[in-house]
């Protein structure tokens, strides 16, 4: 804080790691903790950050943007509190909430002319620069349509290129696939994926499959909780063994969802279904796991297991190398090894 | 300015600014035509009937001397004397637009400056000795004086204050005839209205942004916050004071032809009380007013931006705004005496808002701000409480901007 007071300000060029410490951060809501005691450290790469509703993503993600305070803790950018940083932090980072709000009276143009001018790009590079994105992300055709009359996907695009255009080496973007079609959200990925070249990206989504590809790290939320943050292999590890597939009679699918957490089911061509499920053990076909199955698995939709206690529980079993952080900021060798109960053993074709 | 010029085009281009605007423009031609056409004179209407005032008035146009007053008097007299009528309304019409008509617009005072000193109830015309207006303008400080007494009985600097405002103001007066007090009335209430429209257009400026979320991404660009806070605030104000000066510019200019360039070098006094404080003519009380009004439609604008910074729905700081801007007439109406005087010159919207209450009608009354021994004229206080108003709101709702968090 010397350097704050005095008035001196260190040089971001100098200190240049690129590198968004979240240290020990909370943020309550009158009897909600949003955000709790979370700390990480981001560098450069894509982020996926999965959490069902409520988890606390997108209030960490508007803290990181410096939209809001934190309770408690600090975000620091290589080593430089956000908050004394401003406009130069500002000028580094891009931005595309949940919601993507815009003037009604803008077009396409306007918009991306008006948000340039805000990030503060020359005038001489910004036609450029714009032209650029509406290639890239197929705006080009609706250049000069006010917003509000294009499609949802379209909306979505246009706010993506806002956050794009100053090529900001810091992208955090809440829900970004949301609205798009398939094709829209490959498209996507592939220029995210070009894009976080020695840049930090932090996307949120529920949409799995698109961290999944893309995500070179991800952090996973729970009750305000960071409960876990690997490698979507480290992370995809966790639940080795525990997904499982089988094909059952059509007639007793009934039976095996009220036993078994299905992931997902297919009808085959013989009248019966091939189901894929989540299970600690089971007589049938072990398969690859994927992210999403450990999103499930720490996110049953219809029971109240923790899922931390799930995590407990793999930790114990695993000792793999992916991080698993408790509330107060423990590794997992920290929580009990209290076993949580999981699914039950489900059967092989029947 | 880079960000100012296109937050100002992002505004003006928004649909409800243009349609205001329009609005703003119709209303101007409209309320500038409007008071020409209650002017009847002979049995002719508008435009028609005021030349024909202007006509019948002729002879006493320009200094307003004792001598012309004793004239004006005694031949108003003579006619009554003549036709054995007791009050002007007794003679037959054509008689009344013949002889008193062609007198009544230098008689205007007249009767309220020679008012018993104790009621303030006029003689009336027929009972005024015209040999006692050798010292007309005496009589005027003399009433004056008198009515201070009633006014600011137990305020003496207030007296003082009158007095020394009054000794400022020309004489003898100016009279031209043919000018209409409802050209002026509706100057207010034009002014009114485009405060009305400015509130409107102002409202939406930050408390928009909060509600579609625009804010979120706008705060996380480099110039989203203090530059963009001053841009929008800067944007309204200029896009509001512009509507509001060429309305009112475009209203004196309509009004002004439509009645005659040389009536409006007219003394306020021979429209209004003999002994009103400003020492004006019509055309600068015309562009008094409009000043006036444009500081307090500024300093409104100002205020609204603040409230639009501070409130997180755009139907909630619209309503908060348009309150401010009705907020004077209730406090007209509702406030007690003193505390009323000091609100008044406090609320921004003061001076545009209302009739009774704006800075025209204010500049009418002989009203006071009184602190011990200060004393302040209320119009003054309006103006110079609009001057310091208008860039500390403006500041506070950037600086609010700059602090929201949802």
């Amino acid at each position: 804080m010397i350097w704050f007071m005095a008035g001196i300000w260190p040089d971001m060029e100098e200190n240049k790691r690129m590198e968004l410490q979240i240290d020990h951060i909370s943020k309550s809501f009158k009897d909600k903790r949003a955000v709790d005691d979370v700390s990480m450290t981001l560098t450069p790469g894509v982020w996926g950050l999965l959490g069902a509703n409520g988890a606390g993503k997108t209030t960490l993600m508007r803290m990181i943007a410096g939209i809001m305070e934190p309770d408690d803790g600090q975000i620091r950018y290589d080593g430089l509190p956000i908050g004394t940083l401003k406009g130069r932090y500002r000028e580094i980072f891009g931005y595309l909430p949940q919601e993507f709000g815009f003037y009604p009276e803008f077009t396409v143009k306007d918009y991306l002319e008006y948000a340039a001018a805000l990030k503060g790009l020359p005038v001489r590079d910004t036609k450029r620069r714009i032209m650029e994105l509406l290639e890239m992300l197929s705006l080009s055709d609706v250049y000069r349509k006010k917003i509000i009359k294009l499609s949802g996907g379209m909306k979505r695009r246009v706010g993506i290129a806002q956050a794009l255009l100053n090529e900001p080496e810091l992208l955090i973007m809440d829900e970004p696939t949301s609205g798009l079609d398939p094709g829209e959200r490959v498209r996507f990925r592939n220029l995210l994926s070009e894009f976080a070249r020695d840049r930090i990206v932090l996307i949120s989504t529920h949409i799995v499959s698109d961290v999944e590809y893309i995500a070179t790290r991800n952090a996973v939320m729970k009750d305000g909780r960071l409960i876990a943050e690997g490698t979507t292999e480290e992370l995809v590890r966790l639940v080795d063994g525990k997904v499982w597939q089988c094909v059952i009679p059509a007639e007793r699918l009934p039976e095996y969802e009220r036993r078994l957490r299905i992931v997902n089911m297919r009808n085959e061509s013989d009248g019966r279904i091939s189901i894929r499920y989540l299970a600690e053990s089971a007589d049938a076909e072990p398969v690859a796991p994927r992210l999403e199955d450990l999103y499930l698995w720490l996110f049953p939709q219809d029971t109240a297991q923790d899922a931390a206690g799930e995590l407990r529980n793999m930790r114990t079993n695993k000792q793999s190398a992916v991080g698993i952080v408790g509330a107060r900021g423990q590794t997992a060798s920290d929580l009990s090894n209290d076993s949580a109960p999981g699914p039950k053993k489900g059967g092989r074709n029947a | 300015m880079r960000v100012f010029y296109l937050e100002l085009k992002r505004i003006v281009k928004t649909r409800l600014t243009w349609i205001l605007l329009l609005a703003s423009l119709a209303m101007t031609l409209l309320m500038a035509w409007l008071p020409t056409t209650f002017v009847e004179v002979d049995g002719l209407k508008g435009l028609p009937a005021v030349r024909r005032l202007k006509e019948l008035q002729e002879d006493t146009a320009g200094e307003v001397t004792p001598e012309k007053l004793k004239a004006a008097l005694s031949a108003y007299q003579q006619c009554l004397k003549e036709y054995s009528a007791e009050t002007a309304n007794d003679l037959p019409d054509g008689v009344r637009t013949r002889h008193i008509l062609p007198l009544t617009g230098v008689l205007h005072g007249v009767n309220e400056v020679y008012a018993d000193p104790d009621t303030g109830i006029g003689p009336g015309l027929p009972n005024i000795d015209p040999a006692g207006l050798d010292d007309y303008y005496g009589d005027c400080r003399a009433r004056l004086m008198s009515l201070m007494r009633m006014e600011q009985k137990d305020h003496p600097a207030a007296r003082a204050e009158a007095m020394r405002l009054y000794e400022k103001v020309e004489t003898p007066y100016h009279f031209y005839p043919g000018f209409n007090t409802d050209a002026l009335d509706y100057q207010i209430l034009l002014g009114f209205v485009l405060t009305l429209f400015a509130a409107v257009i102002a409202a939406p400026v930050f408390s928009s942004d909060y509600q579609t979320g625009a804010d979120d991404i706008q705060r996380c660009m480099r110039h989203g916050r203090m530059a963009l806070g001053a841009a929008k605030t800067g944007a309204v104000l200029l896009i509001c004071g512009a509507q509001f000066s060429v309305c009112m510019v475009l209203f004196i200019l309509i009004t002004d032809s439509l009645f005659g360039w040389e009536t409006v070098a007219t003394s306020v006094q021979m429209l209004y009380s003999a002994t009103m404080l400003a020492d004006m003519t019509v055309l600068e009380i015309q562009w008094f007013t409009a000043g006036a009004g444009l500081l307090s439609l500024l300093a409104t604008v100002s205020l609204t931006a603040f409230l639009s910074a501070r409130i997180r729905t755009t139907v909630a700081a619209l309503a908060a705004a348009l309150f401010s801007c009705v907020l004077p007439v209730f406090v007209y109406f509702a406030a007690p005496a003193s505390v009323g005087l000091w609100l008044r010159a406090l609320i921004p919207s003061s001076g545009a808002a209302g009739v009774q209450t704006s800075i025209l009608y204010t500049m009418l009354d002989y009203d006071f701000l009184n602190a011990g021994s200060l004393a302040i004229w209320l119009p003054e206080a309006m103006v110079i409480a609009t001057v310091l108003e208008l860039p500390a709101f403006a500041a506070a709702g950037v600086r609010s901007y700059i602090r929201h968090t949802l």
